[in-house]
């Protein structure tokens, strides 16, 4: 019913607006006035209109309401009238119902009263049997307590007295109780006590005290006090099991070793665990803060305190056993042990072995390596002893050259094998079989390294060292001897070197070729080509002395400016030859010449020396000594020797001994013929000396010529020779070469 | 190497060489011939550092071929010779002390002579004929200049010039070695310790040193030094009771006269006899030895040398003047191989520490100097 031109026309405020002819505060004479004022008349007229038409709606609008509202009230009071009757009946209903609630009431009062008394006489019966349960239970107590404690039923005893505690703390002030608390508080003091001798009492096993332990806890003891005689006794029992162990030298290793394990260790292993949960994994309330932490701490003490103990019995063990047992079964002892200390560091939380049995079986290896180098030198110094026993012994055998190479394999065989069985022997400790692996750890490689380069490589150079002691012109050692060892570290140096490192590297697994720290192989092989090298030449030095000395003796003991005509060769240069055969002989036998076949000589007969003769004819027939050549009055010119030397090429007498035969023998005979020569220069001499140096001369280039690849350099010495006993011979006249041939094919 | 060393030719073979002792400052060695022939000569070689350059004076021996030499200490222009003399269908062995002409008039030596040779001053034959016809040396007293010390074949004797005396010290008896063929000495060298009473002789294989205010006293020896002959010995002038053996085993050894069970060094370097070894006088760890087999080596001696670190003060008087030198890592330093043939002779100068002179018996003489590397490890 709104004001559609008021509205329209008027927009104003809507509410106290005097010109809102909707508005509850519309003034008819304001708005007449407003609207007379500022409206056309034309505008006056149309709102006239308007209003009128609006009044009229509104009006017809009404009518409508009012019929409409009529017709509902009409209705509304034909509904009421209807439930005027209805309630009547109601009531007289309600009325009756609640006189039968009325008699239900007075029933049910009755019946509650008849039954008051018999439930209340109920409840104080069951209350009064539970009561004389309980009282019973204490009464017996006592008794029950003491036949538990007869039948050592510790547990059980300790369990019902606890249970009744709590009564006891109930009821603790009745005198009745008393009585009997007093009784089994006397009891239980009594198995504590008795609890506490057995725990402190020696002979108990370690299960035993756990348990008593265990018991004397519920029982309040003072929990540190506890903790610490636990470990106190404990201590005291397993030392009583160390002082067992060392007397039992008799066993072998892995019965000692089991032993150790099913004793010690398990029971070790008991203590620790029941301390660590009676003590470390609980917590007390009564006890200090730090408690557990402290326990923790002496369980570890304790428990490092006697696995040192252990072990260092065991390693003063494997110190006294190695080297003379069997390797192996001790290695099967300490991988055991090895397992069972593994198994017992993982036992706890918290807890560190420190010492580990690796170190005993590094320790143990090392030990063995010692052993086994201590071995291998004392071989090594009984085979050199055998060999010159033998030596020695064989000298006055003819077929000494033979056996010669036999001896330089016995003592190359049996020493590479005796090393190679050193080697396979010390690889026990490698074997994969083993729960330890030594490799793994620092010390265990340097170990294993140690094997490489103190054992084997030690010993190596021991033997370098050795020999060379021999090459000592102080030593007195055979020749053969030399020549021996020489060749042996030549083999050693071209193969036995090579074979043992390669062997070495190759089962331990060293990665030797790039390591700074190993050494190489070549610098073993140049010790031992060196050390070959200086007993060769000590054996030719040797050798070339002895000739030395014969020869020595022959020019000095003989009076040269008055003997007769040379008829022969002088024995001395026979004997030279002869022994220059036998030195070629032997080491013919070791060093096979490289040179043709056909010139090698077995014996030095006289026959076979005649036979090269001719064959030294036929085939160099071109060769003339240049002295031989020589006129009397060409020898009278003191720039011969001189001019000779000018024109022939510098020979270099004393260089270095290679291995082979012809560079031996031919060192050998550098030094006698060398010798020769010094001697002649410090003798004066008559013609038929000088001629009887030539004779000699003439024979020694006959025969030495077959020992040596470079007859030059024996002709240059024998030239040398001839010169020197012309310059100091007062009549230099020299023999007819043909004559002096004669003389030497004679013999 | 090649131009630290100077080459001085002989016509003749030669084994006798010794520097010329005496005041003078220059380096001078006297070398002598050995050869049959009838020439023999005796050269007096001053070696001229700076120019590099050898002056040769050359003399006539004509005594006969010269084996051993040896010159004064105490008058430069003296000298002793060994030599052969032939007698009949013998050979002896005689020994005669020369002198050399006063160096006064400069001129004389320009003058032209008829001889090619310059004539000795005085020549004294020794009368050596009963005591042996084989005279081995004669060594002069280190201080007193009238003493001599003969070893002729197995007697050992002193004489005093000025009272013509001469007396038998030692001699190597016959009776004991039994056999026909007795060793005689080799050669012997006066001790520069002991106040000049001892006298060291080479027998054999052995070193003997006699007391010589007395007979047949032998002060102590060293039995088997080497393992044959023992061809040279030599004192250490700065370390008492030190001295250097060398020998035909090749071998090298110093000993302690007070420790003669065994050498104190050794080194076995040369492949063939050893015919002579000289400490140096001044640095002793320098060794020059000479061999047959044409090398002269350069050895040191360094841990048993005077001037080795921490040897015992005993020899007050070297260590008092001397100031400390460096001493060199024991061991070969070096070896002169230009010799062609055996070297009989090796000796040091006395004037000029790193200068020595070697001779082979093809008459070539080497004067050479240590390698300055090792001179100045020494000196700095």
């Amino acid at each position: 019913m709104n004001k559609v031109t008021a509205k329209t026309t008027y927009p104003m405020d809507e509410k106290d607006n005097p010109f809102d002819m909707d508005s509850s505060s519309f003034d008819a004479d304001r708005y007449l006035e407003k609207l007379l004022k500022d409206c056309s008349l034309k505008q006056i007229m149309d709102t006239e209109a308007a209003v009128v038409k609006d009044t009229q709606t509104l009006h017809s609008d009404m009518q409508t309401l009012v019929y409409e509202n009529y017709n509902k009230f009409i209705s509304a009071t034909d509904t009421i009238r209807k439930m005027k009757d209805d309630f009547k009946q109601m009531e007289t209903d309600v009325n009756l119902l609640m006189t039968k609630m009325q008699s239900i009431t007075t029933f049910s009062e009755q019946i509650t009263g008849t039954l008051q008394g018999t439930r209340s006489q109920l409840c104080r019966l069951s209350e009064k049997h539970s009561l004389l349960k309980r009282l019973q239970f204490l009464s017996t107590l006592p008794a029950k307590l003491k036949s538990l404690i007869e039948e050592q039923n510790y547990a059980q005893a300790v369990q019902d007295y606890l249970h009744a505690q709590k009564v006891f703390a109930q009821y603790g002030r009745q005198p009745s109780f008393d009585g009997i608390q007093r009784d089994c508080d006397a009891i239980m003091a009594e198995l504590k006590e008795r609890l506490r001798q057995d725990f402190q009492r020696a002979g108990n096993t370690a299960q035993s005290l756990t348990e008593i332990g265990e018991l004397l806890l519920q029982l309040d003891e003072k929990t540190s006090d506890l903790a610490s005689e636990m470990l106190r006794c404990a201590a005291k029992r397993l030392h009583e099991q160390i002082v067992m162990l060392q007397d039992q030298t008799e066993r072998d290793m892995l019965e000692f070793v089991d032993m150790g394990i099913d004793g010690f260790l398990n029971d070790l292993a008991l203590v620790v665990t029941s301390y660590f949960d009676m003590f470390v994994a609980k917590h007390y309330e009564h006890e200090r803060d730090d408690f557990q932490e402290n326990a923790l701490n002496e369980l570890n003490l304790f428990l490092n305190e006697n696995i040192d103990k252990y072990l260092t019995l065991v390693q003063d063990r494997v110190e006294s056993d190695i080297g003379y047992g069997d390797t192996q079964v001790m290695l099967r002892a300490l991988d055991r042990l090895h397992r069972r200390l593994q198994a017992m560091r993982n036992i706890c939380r918290g807890l560190q072995v420190q010492r580990n049995t690796l170190d005993i079986i590094i320790a143990a290896a090392h030990q063995l390596c010692d052993a086994h180098g201590k071995s291998l030198r004392d071989h090594f110094a009984d085979s050199l002893s055998a060999v010159r026993l033998s030596l020695v012994s064989a000298k006055s055998d003819l077929a000494a050259g033979v056996n010669l190479n036999d001896l330089i394999s016995n003592l190359y065989v049996a020493m590479v094998e005796k090393i190679k069985g050193v080697l396979q022997d010390l690889m026990i400790f490698l074997r994969t079989d083993w729960s330890f692996n030594i490799k793994a750890e620092h010390k265990g490689a340097l170990c294993v390294e140690g094997i490489r380069e103190n054992l084997l490589i030690g010993f190596l150079r021991h033997i370098s060292k050795v020999m060379c002691g021999f090459a000592d012109a102080s030593s007195s050692s055979p020749p053969n001897l030399l020549l021996v060892l020489s060749k042996t570290c030549l083999e050693l140096e071209q193969q036995g070197v090579h074979i043992l490192i390669a062997l070495v590297d190759d089962l331990y697994e060293i990665e030797s070729e790039n390591s700074a720290t190993l050494t190489h192989e070549t610098e073993i092989c140049a010790e031992m080509r060196e050390t070959a090298q200086s007993l060769l030449d000590a054996y030719v030095r040797l050798q070339g002395t002895n000739i030395s000395q014969m020869l020595r003796k022959s020019v000095e003991t003989r009076d040269w400016l008055n003997c007769l005509e040379p008829r022969s060769v002088r024995a001395v240069m026979k004997r030279v030859v002869e022994e220059l055969g036998s030195i070629e002989t032997v080491v013919a036998s070791l060093y096979e010449s490289a040179g043709n076949p056909g010139f090698r000589t077995t014996a030095s007969s006289d026959s076979s020396r005649k036979t090269y003769f001719s064959n030294f004819n036929a085939s160099k027939p071109q060769y003339r000594s240049n002295w031989s050549n020589y006129t009397p009055s060409q020898l009278e010119s003191s720039y011969v020797s001189n001019i000779h030397r000018l024109f022939s090429e510098r020979v270099d007498i004393f260089t270095s001994v290679e291995f082979s035969k012809a560079s031996i023998v031919m060192g050998i005979i550098k030094i006698g013929l060398k010798t020769l020569l010094e001697c002649v220069r410090l003798r004066t001499f008559s013609k038929f000396g000088l001629q009887q140096i030539q004779v000699d001369a003439h024979y020694l280039q006959m025969n030495l010529w077959r020992f040596v690849s470079d007859e030059n350099l024996v002709n240059f010495l024998l030239d040398e020779i001839l010169g020197s006993a012309v310059h100091r011979c007062l009549e230099s006249v020299l023999m007819e070469p043909n004559a002096v041939e004669i003389i030497c094919e004679r013999g | 190497m090649e131009e630290n060393s100077l080459i001085y030719g002989l016509e003749l073979q030669a084994r006798a060489l010794t520097p010329q002792y005496g005041e003078g400052n220059d380096v001078c060695f006297f070398i002598a011939t050995n050869s049959l022939k009838p020439t023999n000569q005796l050269h007096l070689l001053q070696y001229d550092e700076e120019q590099g350059t050898i002056q040769s004076k050359i003399f006539e021996h004509a005594l006969g071929e010269v084996w051993k030499l040896n010159s004064c200490p105490n008058d430069a222009r003296l000298l002793v010779t060994v030599y052969n003399v032939q007698k009949g269908a013998q050979v002896l062995s005689q020994a005669a002390l020369l002198t050399l002409p006063a160096d006064g008039p400069k001129d004389a030596a320009d003058e032209p002579i008829k001889s090619e040779y310059i004539p000795w001053a005085k020549i004294e034959v020794l009368d050596t004929a009963e005591l042996g016809e084989r005279v081995k040396t004669v060594e002069f007293h280190p201080s007193q200049e009238q003493t001599l010390a003969c070893v002729v074949g197995n007697k050992l004797a002193v004489m005093q010039r000025a009272e013509a005396s001469t007396r038998v010290v030692a001699e190597v008896s016959s009776s004991s070695s039994g056999a026909k063929h007795m060793s005689p000495f080799t050669t012997g060298k006066w001790s520069h310790h002991h106040q000049g009473h001892q006298f060291l002789a080479l027998h054999d294989t052995s070193v003997r040193a006699y007391d010589v205010r007395d007979t047949q006293h032998c002060a102590w020896s060293i039995e088997d030094a080497h393992g044959q002959f023992v061809r040279d010995l030599d004192c250490n002038p700065n370390k008492q009771c030190h001295l250097v053996t060398g020998g035909d085993d090749g071998c090298l050894k110093v000993w302690d006269c007070r420790m003669v069970k065994a050498p104190v060094f050794e080194r076995s370097d040369h492949s063939h006899w050893v015919w002579s070894v000289r400490f140096n006088t001044f640095h002793d760890q320098l060794i020059l030895s000479s061999s047959s087999d044409c090398k002269v080596l350069l050895t040191c001696a360094g841990s048993v040398s005077s001037e080795a670190p921490g040897t015992e003060s005993g020899e007050a008087i070297a260590a008092g003047s001397q100031e400390r030198h460096k001493v060199l890592s024991d061991g070969l330093l070096q070896t002169f191989d230009q010799h062609e043939d055996s070297v009989y002779c090796a000796e040091w100068s006395n004037v000029d520490p790193w200068i020595f002179a070697s001779l082979s018996y093809d008459g070539r003489v080497i004067i050479s100097k240590v390698p300055k590397q090792y001179k100045y490890q020494i000196i700095f």
